[in-house]
């Protein structure tokens, strides 16, 4: 298996089709649907609610999605990696499996990459995460939380995909 | 032998003389010399012209029955040994005065640098057309050239074409002469000067193109002056300049030398003035004597350079000259003949050449202020584009006409009030589909559509009251029914029943049949949307419907009604009948809703765009209900009869204008090789630019063959013709045709089984379009990776079959009776439908029929309609495959060495086969070296990564190179070779490989039409392509194609057959080989 600083150099090395592959996988294998995402309209609809939840998780969690540096989807994919080692070797395995195709596709992918960064790592993460409503009885609206179970880092995540979804002003 | 003339004088003091050479009888054929000289020519000179136009017709074996005319210009001192005659041409019959005219107008000294060019640059594309003149042949290198790119539209778009069309000579045509360029960009005469001096100028590649042409227009000094007129003046040095006028936004830039940095001399622009009405006069007698004669294309094409030519500039000429003497300056005359030639046309059924006409003489007129005649002529424009179903284009030409009429003085009070009638009518013609073609929610605009449709009802009835028409009970009535219908979309189904009831019972309603169909049709539309939701309509439903028919057809003259509402009836009349099981009626009804359907669609000269479904009625699926009908009468009596209906319906509704497209290149046959290059360049346009407008290419073709002297010749699918098996004797005997059409509930399917003494059968496949559709896009999903999911893994294709492709699994099944009925054959063509193109039918038949003794070939063709064209374009193509090449372009990240362990592969298989073989691979594989081998290999395999565009864009798939994608963003690759350049290249090609992925699939558009790289290829005349439907595997594919080959050229066993051997050695070669997104990816299409 690789280092870690080898997978980071393996990540910053990714071209644009390359993290398209690598990003699909991850989302083929960790999508939970049982019928498969395929129509257009479907997957528009599926990521404006990705982006609804990610920025109510992100405030829960004090990350001011207006002010933040513009991120690339490398640093989506590096910040996935860092949440746990089972995600580090998915990636690993993805990029290798990338490198040893003899397959000839080039046009990876009629998506935008922020759409499959973003429903990659919700296919990851959505599962983890648990909303809660917040028992305070003087509160004048409903409130809630969200726990987050057997991620590490999910804070660093959460913010270079809204930096990333930003940069592209999408997330709005 | 005799002289006529001289005939008036040029500016440069020429006259012009014509020379009648006709030879004796028996040879009768008129030949007549345009000679431009100073003096009268002398008996020598004479003698020596007409033995030069003798050779000349002679040499060119045009048709004896047109005249020959040629143009000969005679400088002061020539001997007759310096004659030289050009082939002239000028309308028919042949004019001497007009032919003097034209001649002295082409040799004038100032005329000599006039160009004409229409510059139509649509959604990017580039067109050059020269309107006329034998030397629209050179013009039309100009295209060729620009087709090597594509443009952005912008502002002064024709300036920077010309400009950049310029550069693109230097660029690409450094071996030109001076005199090369001058012909090709002024179509004048070759003897003067030239403008451009094109090898003196270094051309880098990237170099903006204006500088380019400043450059070349010389020494870096180069002037662009604009003024109030729109004039464009480049300029090198003190005496050369050149000024490209644009009259107006559509007419047709003129091209004239002018002083360095200075506009037009106004005398020059006033003598412009008048030459161009002389020309614009000399068109529409032709037109009219066209149309007189059922030449609807030539009628147009005469029509359309007859305002481009006089629309010159607007206002009256105010310079006597030449053309004042020999014809009179009428714009009047020639829109009053416009709307003469729209309303013949109409009435003839040209619809879609009525609506071009209609309102380009409209904009004609309105330049010249003659607004009321743009009034009638707008109304008629937007009357023809309802009938044609072009709702939006109608809606257009009829916002134009309120405006114009709202500014217009003295508009007929009635006709003001007809067009608000009209643009209801659109609008709610728009909507007319609604039940019939089962639709459950409202369509997008819908409640916009009504809203305005409501707003003209209501306009429209108060100018009737205003205009107190003769009539206004009846119009009262029209619009009363209308807004029934409205209030029925609207949801209110009962209210609307009321009214159209009350209606119904009115005496001048019930004695007048017009009214009193279209109140029973919408009666019965209401009552239809009541009866699916509450089935306790059921009986009243039925029975306004069925009284509505037997109106139809049982009381002759009872049903006056519009073609397109009563298909609206027939339609879901036929479904009641179905359910009945009255299949008879039903197959009555349907086929009669249908063929009003055809009807409309047979008139449409345009074809739909790739990413368009058909709008209102005309989207309603006839032919769906049609083909159930025949399918269920099939089953009892006369079964034979209407399978043989059922098959030839559905085949003819294919592909329509690829059909008809590519039965007009037949036409070439028997045509200098001028005319041919002329006509195959227009084809090939004509259907692979969807920008185009076809009745341009048309017209313009047709323009080209009358040249020739040929009569007109129906349009390919227009033409009555019937499948006939026997005729295709290239094709062995046991060979099977399987006609698809995938309906709303199920797929039929019908195989004729055996060229001679065919058997006929037909079943059904319980799989409907909507499953296909599902299926198409999980297939690709899967295999090709698309949207959220990666490719495939080639290694462990089976991983997630079940989850995908389950339902690819079913449909094997279900194809087993299919499979059966073709055991025996030796090959199989299949003509699919809709999402049928985009499953590998061949597959999942072949998985069946592996066991059998003679395991079937397949190929597919868009339609069985197109076999004898195909089948003629095939003939000799094995016999012409003497050299092949092999293009093979890796990926920057590709592995170099496998990519050219795959190309020596296949390139040892075909040098194996005896075919001497040209390769270019790795850094070799460029743009220039595919070109070179498309145009020089008769067989071509390509080895790169592909690129299919779905949308709109699909016509732009093609080959992704490294070095132009290595860092784009996905999707935003820019491919080459696309499929337009495919179709557009010259191409010696008979076979083309694609080992590139996806590119043999296709978007399926209204009515059936294909379009991708494979159209792309069968449209530039290769009879067969072999292509990938989805994403590919590099060896499997390789070893595929490598057995294929084997089996093909090494041992001569026929390609289909081959294919089918090859796919099979592939299916056992490797465990995950056996998955068929190894083994069955490649689809062979065409003969």
């Amino acid at each position: 298996m690789e280092t870690q600083a080898e997978l980071v150099g393996s990540i910053e090395d990714l071209s644009t089709g390359e993290l398209t592959y690598v990003f699909q996988s991850l989302f083929q294998a960790f999508e939970s649907s049982t019928d498969p995402v395929v129509d257009e309209d479907a997957i528009t609809e599926r990521f404006e609610a990705d982006v609804a939840f990610l920025i109510e998780v992100g405030e829960s969690l004090g990350v001011d999605a207006d002010h933040l540096a513009d991120a690339r989807p490398h640093d989506v994919l590096l910040a996935l990696a860092g949440t746990s080692p089972e995600l580090q070797k998915h990636i690993a395995d993805g990029i290798a499996n990338l490198r040893s195709r003899s397959t000839l596709p080039a046009d990876a992918g009629d998506v935008a990459l922020v759409i499959l960064a973003t429903a990659a790592a919700l296919a990851i993460m959505r599962p983890k995460i648990t909303k809660k409503e917040k028992s305070d009885l003087f509160a004048e609206s409903k409130s809630f939380a969200f726990e987050v179970q057997g991620v590490k880092s999910v804070e660093s995540l959460i913010r270079a995909l809204l930096a990333y979804i930003r940069s592209h002003d999408l997330g709005s | 032998m005799q002289l006529y003339g001289p005939y008036s004088v040029a500016t440069d003091a020429r006259r012009c003389f014509v020379l009648d050479c006709s030879p004796e009888p028996p040879d009768a054929s008129t030949c007549l010399v345009a000679i431009i000289a100073h003096d009268v020519p002398s008996d020598r000179i004479q003698a020596a012209v007409a033995r030069h136009a003798a050779t000349l017709t002679a040499q060119s074996k045009r048709s004896t029955q047109t005249p020959q005319v040629y143009l000969c210009r005679i400088d002061r001192g020539s001997s007759a040994a310096e004659l030289q005659l050009l082939p002239y041409w000028t309308p028919l019959p042949v004019d001497l005065n007009r032919l003097a005219s034209d001649a002295l107008e082409s040799t004038a000294q100032w005329v000599e640098r006039l160009g004409r060019f229409h510059f139509d640059i649509v959604g990017g594309q580039l067109q050059v057309v020269a309107w006329r003149g034998r030397f629209a042949g050179a013009t039309c290198a100009i295209y060729e050239i620009g087709q090597d790119r594509e443009f952005e539209s912008g502002a002064d778009i024709e300036e920077f074409y010309f400009y950049f069309l310029m550069s693109r000579i230097a660029a690409s045509r450094r071996g030109w002469e001076r005199i090369s360029t001058w012909r090709v960009i002024n179509r004048a005469d070759a003897s003067e000067p030239l403008l451009l001096d094109v090898l003196a100028v270094d051309v880098p590649a990237a170099v903006e193109p204006r500088r380019l042409a400043e450059a070349m227009v010389e020494r870096e000094s180069f002037v662009v002056i604009k003024d109030g007129v729109g004039h464009y003046t480049a300029a090198g040095g003190a005496n050369a300049g050149l000024t490209a006028i644009f009259p107006d936004d559509s007419g047709p830039p003129l091209m004239v030398f002018s002083g360095a940095g200075r506009p037009v001399d106004p005398a020059k622009m006033a003598r412009l003035r008048v030459l161009s009405d002389l020309h614009g006069r000399s068109y529409l007698p032709a037109a009219e004597q066209c149309l007189a004669e059922g030449d609807f294309e030539a009628a147009y094409g005469y029509y359309m350079n007859h305002l481009r030519l006089a629309n010159f500039e607007a206002g009256p000429s105010s310079v006597a000259g030449v053309a004042d003497v020999l014809l009179p300056h009428d714009p009047r005359r020639a829109v009053e003949a416009g709307l003469a030639l729209t309303r013949q046309m109409l009435a003839d059924g040209a619809i879609d050449f009525a609506e071009g006409i209609a309102s380009a003489a409209s904009k004609f007129a309105r330049s010249w202020g003659y607004d009321r005649l743009a009034v009638q002529l707008l109304s008629l424009a937007g009357a023809a584009a309802t009938t044609l179903g072009r709702f939006g284009e109608a809606q257009d030409r009829l916002g134009d006409v309120l405006r114009v009429a709202g500014l217009t003085v003295g508009v007929d009070p009635r006709l003001h009030a007809d067009l608000y009638w009209q643009l209801a009518k659109c609008l709610i013609w728009k909507h007319l589909g609604f039940e019939s073609a089962h639709r459950t929610m409202a369509p997008p605009n819908l409640n916009a559509d009504l809203a305005a449709a409501e707003a003209a009802l209501v306009e429209a009835s108060r100018r009737y009251k205003q205009a107190a028409i003769i009539d206004l009970p009846v119009a009262a009535a029209i619009v009363t029914i209308y807004q029934a219908r409205i209030d029925d979309l609207r949801g209110e189904h009962a209210r609307a029943l009321v009214t159209l009831r009350n209606l119904r019972g009115r005496p001048h309603v019930r004695q007048h049949p017009g009214l009193r169909s279209a109140a029973m049709l919408f009666e019965a539309l209401a009552l239809c949307k009541l009866h699916r939701a509450e089935p306790d309509w059921w009986e009243q439903y039925a029975t306004s419907l069925l009284q509505f028919v037997d109106e139809a057809f049982g009381v002759p003259g009872a049903v006056v009604i519009e073609p397109p509402m009563l298909a609206v009836g027939l339609t879901l009349a036929a479904e009641e009948l179905i359910a009945r099981g009255d299949t008879e009626a039903a197959v009555v009804a349907s086929a009669h809703a249908h063929l009003i359907q055809e009807a409309v669609a047979s008139a449409q000269i345009r074809a739909p765009e790739p990413d368009l479904q058909a709008d209102g009625w005309l989207g309603i699926p006839m032919l769906d209900r049609l083909q159930a009908a025949l399918h269920r009468h099939a089953l009892g009596s006369g079964g034979d009869r209407a399978l043989t209906a059922a098959i030839e319906d559905r085949e003819a509704a294919k592909s329509r204008w690829f059909q008809r497209d590519f039965g007009l290149r037949l036409l070439t046959s028997g045509h200098t090789p001028t005319i041919v290059r002329d006509m195959e360049k227009d084809l090939r346009r004509a259907y692979m630019n969807s920008d185009t407008d076809p009745r341009e290419l048309y017209a313009s073709i047709r323009l080209l063959q009358i040249q020739e002297g040929l009569p007109p010749v129906r349009r390919g699918h227009d033409a009555a013709k019937s499948f006939d098996p026997a005729a295709l004797t290239n094709l062995p005997l046991k060979t099977a045709f399987v006609s698809l059409y995938a309906g709303r509930e199920q797929t039929y399917a019908s195989v004729i089984r055996g060229r001679r003494e065919p058997e006929l059968l037909g079943m059904s496949i319980e799989f409907s379009s909507e499953r296909l559709q599902r299926l198409a896009g999980r297939l690709q999903t899967y295999l090709s990776g698309t949207g959220l999911y990666p490719p495939i893994d080639p290694r462990n294709p089976w991983q997630r079959h079940d989850r995908y492709l389950a339902e690819l699994d079913h449909l094997q099944e279900l194809a087993q009776p299919l499979a059966a009925a073709l055991r025996g054959m030796e090959l199989v063509v299949l003509s699919p439908h809709s999402y049928w193109h985009q499953i590998p039918l061949h597959a999942l038949l072949a998985m069946h029929l592996r066991e059998v003794e003679v395991t079937p070939g397949f190929t597919h063709v868009p339609t069985l309609a197109l076999l004898p064209e195909l089948h003629a374009a095939s003939t000799t193509s094995d016999l012409d495959i003497v050299n092949a090449a092999v293009f093979t372009a890796p990926g920057p990240r590709d592995s170099i060495d496998e990519f050219a362990r795959c190309h020596d592969r296949i390139a040892h298989s075909l040098i194996g086969a005896g075919l001497p073989t040209r390769e270019a691979v790795g850094a070799d594989a460029t743009e220039a070296a595919f070109a070179l081998q498309y145009r020089t290999a008769g067989l071509q395999h390509v080895i790169a990564h592909g690129c299919f565009r779905p949308g709109r864009q699909v016509m732009q798939s093609g080959l992704l190179l490294p070095g132009r994608h290595d860092q784009t963003v996905p999707g935003d690759e820019q491919p080459i070779m696309t499929a337009w350049q495919i179709a557009n290249l010259t191409t010696g090609v008979r076979h083309l490989t694609l080992q590139a992925c996806s590119l043999g699939r296709s978007l399926i558009a209204s009515a059936d039409e294909q379009w991708g790289v494979t159209r792309g290829a069968l449209a530039a005349g290769i009879p067969s392509v072999l292509a990938p439907m989805w994403s590919i595997d590099l060896l499997s594919s390789s070893f595929t194609s490598e057995r294929f080959y084997e089996y093909w050229l090494g041992r001569s066993i026929p390609k289909w057959t081959a294919l089918a051997m090859a796919q099979h050695d592939t299916f056992a070669a490797d465990p995950s080989w056996a998955h068929p997104y190894h083994w069955a990816a490649f689809k062979l299409v065409g003969l």
